[in-house]
């Protein structure tokens, strides 16, 4: 790990900035915002927030040009975690009130999550909002100290379906109904789930990420 | 699927209040105190509710929630008074992770629609206030106090067709009072509500609790008294305002209520999932 890196939290405009500021903070670290690609600071790691619709994100991204710098950070492999809509975005398109095209850095789309069984049969109430467990699906670093009994928190009526399988690390069931709840790859960690908003756990998943820069 | 428990913490002036029927509060203490106790025993969501929706109050609650956001890493909603986007926006900023909105809505439903353009379904939750009259079941605002003359499934149905994520329904009647969850009145709710609903007003023997759960299929609950009077200390704070009478004269052998720990083990042993 770097002797106190620096870490850029992209602002969506809609995000809930703070908590994850507040969470990062927890370590030895120097926490920036990013609110537009004129933001010419020397960070060493990128955290883009959730929360936020899918469209709305993407146009708030690049209006300040935000998109181009997300994929400039990540085409120079900087360690990057991406929460919620923040993970939503890095796929080809998605469906979220309308069809709206996304960063493409990974083949796939975002649909809803659906609210009936194969039966046509009502399942499950939309969005998902509340605590969950994830089931590994490879071997991730960034998940060191966490096991399957640890609980995380979602807040979504969307979800990922990358097309290359092999990037997902985790998934978690709804009532029945299995998704992929995280990506990794060498530099890049993006959950699904909130990990600022999963107690102990979660700070473990950004104590990893920071170790790892 | 994992139900949730989550605390509302009314603020008046700073203080955390408690009233019953949404009326006579009674000051309990500083709100940071307890939401820190709340999240060190597994609370799964906090809501600070603003009663007084001044301009005062609301930087008063922007401090509180700064003050919160530093130590509780769980999801936190604010409610009261939120009327325009540039208010969701502040607080969103400081450390809010969901918006709660009520008066405003009924003033205007497309005020949830914008919201859910920016924010998406699953930040905005609505929360709806109700009293039977005269065999009506009726939509209130302002705390309890205004009457809208709305019916409450009729409004149920309007709030979803803005999609909102979330609706938190409040039986006034119930609220305060520890006798139990009126499940007839929360199994109609449920019927008519597809998205996440949450159950508040009236939280005190477990049994109904879980009952609440079984019968009427509801998200969460929202729970103030019977949490706030367990945790509760006894304090002489001079800085808090208005009626101390109660806080003053409280001892620590009168403790009532329960911990949120005993009651998610209750619920557990009775068939209901929660995080634990």
């Amino acid at each position: 790990m770097k002797n106190k890196p620096i870490i850029g939290i992209v602002d969506t405009e809609t995000s809930n900035i703070k908590s994850v500021f507040h969470a990062l903070s927890l370590y030895d670290v120097e926490v920036k915002y990013i609110s537009s690609s004129k933001n010419y600071e020397k960070i060493d790691a990128m955290v883009v927030p959730g929360i936020g619709n899918f469209g709305y994100v993407m146009s708030k991204l690049k209006q300040n040009n935000l998109d181009n710098y997300i994929i400039e950070k990540l085409s120079k492999k900087m360690p990057s975690l991406f929460i919620c809509v923040g993970m939503q975005i890095l796929f080809s398109k998605s469906y979220e009130f309308g069809e709206h095209k996304g960063l493409n850095i990974f083949e796939g789309e975002v649909n809803k999550i659906s609210e009936t069984d194969l039966d046509g049969k009502k399942a499950r109430n939309v969005p998902f909002i509340g605590w969950n467990k994830i089931k590994f699906t490879k071997n991730c670093n960034y998940f060191e100290d966490l096991d399957i009994n640890n609980f995380f928190y979602f807040t979504h009526s969307y979800y990922v379906q990358p097309k290359d399988k092999r990037i997902i690390s985790s998934t978690s069931d709804y009532n029945d109904f299995e998704y992929c709840s995280s990506i990794s790859s060498n530099n890049i960690l993006a959950t699904q789930f909130h990990p600022e908003k999963s107690g102990e756990s979660g700070l473990k998943i950004y104590k990893n990420f920071i170790k790892k820069i | 699927m994992y139900k949730r428990i989550i605390s509302k913490l009314d603020i008046k002036n700073g203080i955390l209040v408690k009233g019953i029927s949404l009326e006579g509060v009674r000051n309990l203490g500083d709100p940071n105190y307890f939401s820190k106790k709340y999240y060190d025993d597994l609370i799964d969501e906090i809501h600070f509710h603003n009663i007084i929706a001044s301009l005062y109050d609301s930087n008063i609650v922007f401090e509180i929630v700064q003050k919160n956001s530093k130590k509780v890493f769980v999801n936190v909603s604010v409610g009261g008074g939120i009327q325009n986007v540039e208010h969701a926006d502040k607080l969103l900023r400081i450390g809010v992770d969901k918006i709660v909105v009520n008066s405003a809505a009924v003033k205007n439903p497309n005020f949830l629609k914008k919201l859910v353009d920016i924010y998406g379904s699953s930040t905005i939750s609505v929360n709806i206030e109700t009293a039977a009259i005269k065999g009506k079941q009726l939509v209130f605002v302002e705390t309890g106090r205004v009457n809208t003359g709305k019916d409450l499934f009729d409004w149920i149905e309007t709030v979803q067709s803005c999609n909102v994520g979330e609706i938190i329904v409040t039986d006034i009647f119930s609220e305060g009072k520890n006798k139990g969850f009126n499940i007839d009145l929360f199994q109609k709710v449920r019927e008519k509500t597809d998205v996440q609903l949450v159950a508040h007003g009236g939280a005190g023997p477990k049994e109904n609790i879980a009952d609440l759960f079984k019968k009427c299929e509801v998200d969460a609950v929202s729970i103030a008294s019977m949490f706030h009077y367990y945790y509760l200390e006894p304090t002489k704070p001079s800085n808090l305002k208005g009626s101390n009478y109660f806080l003053h004269n409280f001892n620590k052998n009168q403790k009532q209520g329960m911990s949120i720990i005993e009651l998610k083990k209750f619920l557990k042993s009775s068939g209901i999932n929660v995080r634990l």
